[in-house]
């Protein structure tokens, strides 16, 4: 081999080797493209259907606002935690005992801890009473507590009828009933339950 | 050992002429065509790496705004779940009041045409399943059984009363004698069980 032909030689190898160093470099850009291409596509999909779901955003918060527009409403049948309290159902249940004359013998007003918690973050507030009376006292003085501003809500009551008779003023046998009577109220802890 | 050195002694316009190495020259020419656009073409897709990852990073900034946003409708959603479950609730107790002292005035209203019953004792409870029941112990005096298919019927004929019961149980009639009254001498206890409908309210 001569000297033309050696120079052309090693000159062809540098050039080979030059090629393949490019080559390499190329191989990992353009793989490092396709990883970076296919990201930005997943990228792409996740942002299309997180823009779906933001784009519901002013419908949701027309849809709440009218929610709590009819629950401000609703929430006008209960008595509010200002009246629902022991002290005004205590207030409430000796009113109405006076106007029907019915005659309470026990009253029992669960602790507040104790009382069932419904859910949406309203309190169950659960009375107990016992009392005597003639039927129509007991109907008036339901009618009252049923027809009162506060919802009560009858749950359970038992009547029955006593054993000895009682005479009234006229001197009329009388047979007053012994009743049993729970109801409820509710309120609702606007800060409380889900 | 001796190196051997060659020396042309022919003056310059005798001695041979160099000619061009073409291979070498079209090896350079080729070399530097293949190395040139191997390079063009690296800092090409270098610009279009580049570019990409601009994009990308371009992506995941618009990404995280979004996912703040969305997690600010998760919210919303969230929150409008808990007001449908609040107004569920309150509709829910609303619908449970059964406005009992007028459902019993009309059992009043339905007694005064049978005279000879009354009721030992009335009783609003909750059943072994879920369902209230209004119980009421009954008595008949100087009556057959035919009056008491009447009032049974009075009492599922009002649709007033009758309103809020799923349906009478009543089973069983027992005869007695009376002593001690001079205008009656035998009378019928029974039981009436009225449960409530699903949707009335249950008693504790």
């Amino acid at each position: 081999m001569n000297k033309e032909m050696r120079t052309t030689a090693i000159t062809a190898a540098l050039i080979i080797i030059g090629a393949v160093v490019l080559g390499y470099f190329i191989n990992e850009t353009l793989t490092e493209i396709d990883a970076v291409t296919a990201a930005n596509t997943e990228l792409e999909g996740q942002i299309s259907t997180l823009e779906a779901k933001v784009a519901t955003r002013p419908a949701l918060e027309q849809e709440l606002a009218t929610l709590k527009e009819n629950f401000a409403q609703y929430i006008k049948i209960l008595p509010s935690p200002e009246i629902a309290t022991p002290e005004r159902l205590l207030e409430l249940v000796q009113e109405k005992c006076e106007r029907s004359q019915f005659q309470l013998k026990s009253f029992n007003f669960r602790p507040l801890a104790d009382q069932k918690r419904a859910r949406g973050g309203f309190r169950e507030i659960d009375i107990t009473l016992n009392a005597e009376g003639t039927y129509e006292q007991f109907l008036r003085f339901l009618n009252g507590l049923e027809r009162h501003e506060s919802f009560v809500r009858v749950n359970s009551f038992t009547c029955t009828v006593g054993t000895a008779a009682k005479k009234d003023a006229e001197g009329k046998d009388l047979w007053p009933l012994t009743v049993a009577l729970n109801i409820s109220t509710f309120r609702f802890d606007a800060g409380g339950g889900k | 050992m001796l190196a051997m050195i060659e020396v042309n002694l022919l003056p310059a316009e005798y001695r041979p002429r160099e000619t061009t190495n073409v291979p070498f020259m079209a090896t350079l020419v080729v070399g530097f065509l293949v190395i040139g656009g191997l390079f063009l073409y690296w800092m090409k897709a270098e610009t279009e790496l580049t570019e990409l990852k601009r994009k990308n990073e371009d992506l995941t900034r618009k990404q995280e705004e979004l996912k703040r946003e969305a997690d600010k409708v998760d919210k919303l959603k969230e929150e409008i779940e808990r007001q449908k479950s609040r107004q569920q609730t309150i509709i829910e107790i609303s619908q449970s009041k059964v406005m009992w002292s007028m459902k019993l005035e009309q059992l009043s209203a339905l007694m005064v045409d049978y005279k000879n019953f009354w009721v030992q004792s009335l009783g609003l409870t909750k059943a072994g399943g879920r369902s209230s029941v209004l119980t009421m112990r009954c008595s008949a005096a100087n009556s057959t059984l035919n009056d008491i298919a009447r009032f049974r019927d009075s009492l599922q004929n009002d649709p007033n009363f009758w309103y809020h019961f799923a349906r009478l149980d009543s089973f069983s009639y027992t005869r007695m004698a009376l002593t001690g009254f001079r205008n009656a001498t035998e009378k019928y206890d029974f039981e009436i069980k009225l449960p409530l409908t699903d949707g009335a309210p249950e008693a504790n």
